[in-house]
């Protein structure tokens, strides 16, 4: 460590230092949190407690407006098809991008380096900047109006980041396991999935918690895919839409906030260790 | 990364660089059009049908006057740039945008890299300090908008009212300025976490032997920190910027459900108003035009910044 080299009295002094930046810490981080406490205060409050209480505790304490939020979302439905599409979009890209990481990486032939190059390329292009053809586009082959049809987008949206992150990572991995399974008589799949993708494993998980977010919090590419049918709305555009009837009741709609915000939160919590350790996987390498 | 990746990552990387003359994977299976199938095909299909081929149609429609429902297409060549001149909406919106962005990624990443840094001594609580500023980070679409719509008009007339702050006593939201500060600063709320962990993951890649070194040198905080450590992130520093500049200059989300655009058009950013063009006024073909043009700014930018920072990149 470098504080060996020190003196004790700069020592001390920079102890001091620590203790005073973490305090400072501390407090910005209450501050940053803040509004998560005062989305949860007023959750529980009725419009009156709202207007005229809000930094208060709730009194009367409500739990009506979680019933009337869960009602007006839909919220078993929204989440599930939230739910649906997030799995699809994951599983896609869990399974075939790793799988086009690897191939790229193992066989330079001139077409797949141009494929490379295109998918790196691509990484620049918003978005915004091609959804117009893209509807155009997604109605024509059928993805529109479907919740699988909306999974199958993510899986070319997601491609480059996957492809980009997986490729890197198989840079690293030694030919030697490869040949071994290829004279223990596996076949390019086997020696795949039974050697190289475990060893994917920190990479895969990465882009899978960051699509995971991206899936679930989407709210452009599902409201332009699935249409107007309530049926298969993601939990965003059940929100949109409780937003268009209850414009400014704000006791429902923070209820309803609470609720849709929730499943990320206990995600990330369950997520916690890999996402703080993991989610950077790519960054150092990248 | 565990300690036997880590061992892993060692071993192989001697090893991968040199392969054996006498196999490789490519020589095996390079050639076999199945495999490469199997491999790549599901995929590449969908990236070529969801991305690069509505990216090379975009390119045909901007020079067409379709409005997304009639059959009947016509070209009307360069006629959507000449009213794209004359479209004020477009050009404020583009200057917000470029405003925007410019505020959100300088404040993302030197806060970032800021948090970080604090974030990468010993301290006691880092644990639970780093979880912390990454939970924002969690929120996004819709959500996150509504969210901040309460606090500004609601919560900070509120505490604005009891400790008689100016700062939270201003018309939130409800002038131009504070339109575009409330919405970098919810931005920057949001994506700061993210930009943290990277900042951190850098950092910690820096050996320490190279910060001991400046040390016995006597170089101080400040000498080692411009010097040593910030030369030696610059990978990390490039691909913050390229996130940063990418994920920006798409907000289009947060600018719905936080401002709508108001007021009148005034906090309207170039995706939104593009969208509005598109699907809302239906002239798929100038809001095409205008994508191309929204695109053709975003690759410039983000490629003169890969091309500016990746040179500054010194290797150990």
């Amino acid at each position: 460590m470098i504080a060996v080299h020190r003196h004790p009295a700069t020592l001390s002094g920079q102890r001091h230092g620590r203790i005073l930046l973490e305090i400072g810490l501390c407090v910005l981080l209450l501050i940053g949190l803040l509004p998560f406490f005062i989305l949860l205060l007023n959750s529980f409050k009725d419009m009156m407690g709202i207007a005229k209480n809000i930094l208060g505790w709730p009194n009367p304490f409500k739990l009506s407006n979680y019933a009337r939020a869960f009602e007006k979302l839909s919220y078993p439905r929204s989440f599930f098809n939230t739910l649906l599409v997030t799995l699809l979009g994951n599983a896609g890209l869990i399974i075939f991008g790793s799988m086009a990481g690897y191939r790229l990486n193992r066989a330079p032939t001139v077409f797949n380096k141009i494929v490379y190059l295109l998918l790196l390329a691509s990484m620049a292009i918003p978005f915004e900047a091609v959804m117009i053809p893209l509807m155009k586009v997604s109605s024509a082959v059928g993805l529109t109006k479907s919740l699988g049809g909306l999974g199958i987008c993510y899986w070319g949206m997601g491609a480059s980041t996957c492809i980009f992150l997986t490729h890197g990572a198989v840079k690293g991995i030694p030919y030697d396991l490869e040949e071994a399974a290829i004279i223990d008589g596996c076949g390019p799949f086997k020696t795949f999935w039974r050697v190289i993708f475990p060893l994917l494993r920190t990479t895969v998980v990465t882009y899978t918690i960051l699509n995971t977010f991206w899936f679930w919090n989407d709210y452009l590419m599902p409201q332009l895919m699935l249409g107007g049918d309530k049926q298969i709305y993601t939990i965003q555009l059940s929100m949109r839409s409780l937003f268009l009837e209850y414009y400014a009741m704000w006791d429902v709609a923070l209820a309803a906030l609470v609720i849709s915000l929730l499943p990320t939160v206990i995600f990330f919590l369950i997520a916690q260790k890999y996402i703080l350790s993991g989610l950077t996987a790519g960054a150092i390498k990248g | 990364m565990t300690a036997a990746a880590k061992k892993r990552a060692v071993i192989s990387s001697g090893r991968a660089e040199r392969p054996r003359e006498s196999f490789s994977p490519k020589k095996h299976w390079g050639k076999n059009l199945l495999v490469e199938l199997g491999f790549l095909g599901i995929i590449l299909l969908c990236f070529l049908t969801v991305k690069i081929l509505p990216f090379l149609l975009s390119f045909g429609y901007a020079f067409t006057d379709w409005n997304g429902i009639s059959s009947q297409i016509s070209f009307t060549g360069v006629d959507n740039y000449v009213q794209m001149l004359a479209d004020k909406d477009f050009w404020n919106s583009l200057w917000f945008t470029l405003r925007f962005c410019g505020c959100s990624i300088l404040l993302t990443n030197v806060l970032g890299f800021f948090l970080a840094f604090c974030l990468n001594k010993p301290l006691r609580m880092r644990g639970i300090l780093r979880a912390g500023f990454y939970i924002p980070n969690v929120l996004g679409g819709l959500v996150l908008g509504f969210i901040w719509q309460f606090i500004f008009t609601k919560v900070f007339p509120a505490i604005g009212k009891a400790t008689g702050i100016g700062f939270f006593n201003l018309m939130w939201l409800g002038t131009p300025a504070t339109s575009f500060w409330g919405l970098v600063m919810v931005d920057v709320w949001c994506s700061l976490g993210y930009y943290m962990l990277l900042y951190l993951a850098g950092l910690s890649a820096i050996p320490s032997d190279c910060l001991e070194a400046a040390h016995i040198d006597g170089a101080g905080g400040w000498q080692t920190l411009t010097k040593v450590t910030l030369p030696l992130l610059m990978p990390t520093i490039t691909r913050c910027l390229f996130l940063s500049i990418t994920s920006s200059f798409r907000v289009y989300t947060l600018n719905m459900s936080l401002t709508n655009g108001g007021p009148y058009l005034s906090s309207e950013a170039i995706t939104m108003n593009i969208y509005r063009t598109a699907f809302t006024e239906n002239q798929m073909g100038y809001g095409s035009a205008k994508s191309l043009v929204f695109m053709l700014i975003v690759v410039a930018i983000t490629g003169i910044q890969v091309a500016l920072t990746s040179r500054k990149e010194v290797s150990m």
